[in-house]
């Protein structure tokens, strides 16, 4: 055998030893397979690209549980709907339109 | 200058600029007013029994024609209406017309003895629900809300004068988990539900058991020791089975042991009346007389089988049941 042959049989057996080693290692010290967790799942494909409820901005000092938040609309929709009768613009009550 | 208004419906108190909705979807700035989109257009329309809301001591047997619209204040990862209750008036596919006095006569020609005003939260259409509510009580028609409880005391105490019976959710009785799962906070619904009972509407109270979520008895046993301490032992309590529907459909339907197990610490804790419901056909549907046990009301799902309350008193020994049986 030529001496460059043992010098690769030797760094080949080498490398495979602490390969081994590293392998028991990391088994001895790895985690126990995580519990299953409930997460939300996605919308339904139903409800099409919406996304999820963003969450709303800090709490304004209005009340105490405000969220002082709003959604965006489609406002010339919403005005093309009204104008159709299919929605209305009914003005609420004195519970709204505080400025 | 700005054109935003402050809604004051609910808690929240959106501050909503002009071309946008409040968190409900439904409550729109338009030219700096408020504006109730679905006031007069109702996505879902049925005549259901009322055992379906469920109220189990209002009017058994009869029916209730019932309406939605779209939209909600509270966002419930669980919820068993999103298809409704998660969607503005533009995202509907059905949208129908119906002013007040028109749902009113429907109810009467339906033979309906109540309009409830169900499926999302009523607090969104709140002008729809007063204005057919009044009109409701000069036909002679009862009026039902099924909410969620989050709207502020002024509103609330305007609605409770011309409402009947409500069916109000506890959802939890945890403020972290009404914000972690229902965008919303505890205190407003405690608050919407010792005013309903104060005004004199008759008050049935939905607890949705939601598997890993709010099925912990320790909160369970608080939350039904509140109630019979603050609403009194004579208010019935519904414990409601979950279904996977919506975010949450990787959780399991809410076991019947769940189920019975909150049933007993709400009897244990003093409260007469405790049902549970989603769950077809099981005894704990039915009503029975809180002083001689025997069977007043045999329900099986949403139909009265048999009824033994006379004059609102146990037909065998004359104890008051609670509720409004012939009004």
């Amino acid at each position: 055998m030529k001496r460059a042959d043992i010098q690769f049989a030797a760094l080949w057996a080498l490398t495979a030893a602490l390969g081994a080693a590293f392998v028991r290692a990391e088994l001895a010290v790895a985690p126990p397979p995580a519990a299953p967790v409930y997460m939300p799942t996605s919308v339904p494909s139903s409800v099409g690209s919406r996304p999820l409820p963003k969450p709303l901005p800090k709490p304004v000092p209005a009340s105490p549980f405000a969220v002082g938040g709003h959604r965006k609309i489609d406002a010339p929709e919403v005005q093309r709907l009204i104008q159709a009768g299919e929605l209305s613009d009914h003005e609420a009550a004195e519970y709204g339109g505080a400025p | 200058m700005s054109k935003d208004v402050v809604c004051g419906l609910c808690p929240k108190a959106c501050r909503i600029p002009e071309g946008a909705a409040g968190d409900c979807r439904v409550r729109v700035n338009l030219g700096g007013k408020l504006r109730a989109t679905t006031y007069g257009r109702p996505s879902a329309v049925h005549v259901d029994p009322i055992e379906k809301k469920p109220l189990n001591h209002f009017l058994p047997g009869s029916g209730a024609y019932s309406i939605a619209t779209a939209g909600c204040n509270l966002h419930c990862r669980f919820c068993q209406n999103w298809e409704l209750s998660q969607r503005s008036g533009p995202e509907m596919d059905a949208r129908f017309r119906a002013e007040p006095a028109q749902v009113v006569a429907e109810a009467m020609r339906t033979g309906c003895r109540s309009i409830a005003y169900t499926y999302s939260d009523p607090v969104v259409f709140y002008e729809y629900v007063y204005d057919t509510s009044v009109l409701a009580r000069e036909k002679g028609i009862k009026n039902v809300l099924v909410t969620a409880g989050y709207i502020n005391p002024g509103p609330l105490k305007r609605l409770c004068e011309v409402v009947d019976a409500s069916n109000t959710d506890l959802k939890y009785f945890d403020d972290g988990l009404y914000a972690k799962y229902s965008d919303g906070h505890l205190k407003p619904v405690l608050d919407a539900l010792v005013l309903q009972k104060k005004l004199g509407v008759w008050l049935e109270v939905t607890n949705l058991i939601v598997p890993t979520i709010n099925d912990d008895m320790g909160q369970i046993r608080r939350m039904v020791k509140w109630l019979a301490r603050e609403l009194g032992p004579d208010t019935p309590l519904h414990f409601s089975r979950f279904f996977p529907l919506y975010q949450l459909q990787n959780l399991p339907p809410t076991p019947e042991a769940t189920l019975l197990k909150a049933r007993e610490e709400a009897l244990a804790a003093g409260l007469r009346y405790v049902y549970i419901g989603n769950l077809h056909g099981h005894p704990a549907e039915s009503t029975f007389c809180p002083k001689d046990g025997k069977l007043l009301v045999r329900r099986v799902g949403y139909t009265v089988a048999e009824l033994h309350v006379k004059d609102g008193k146990c037909e065998y020994c004359g104890t008051r049941i609670a509720g409004r049986w012939n009004t």
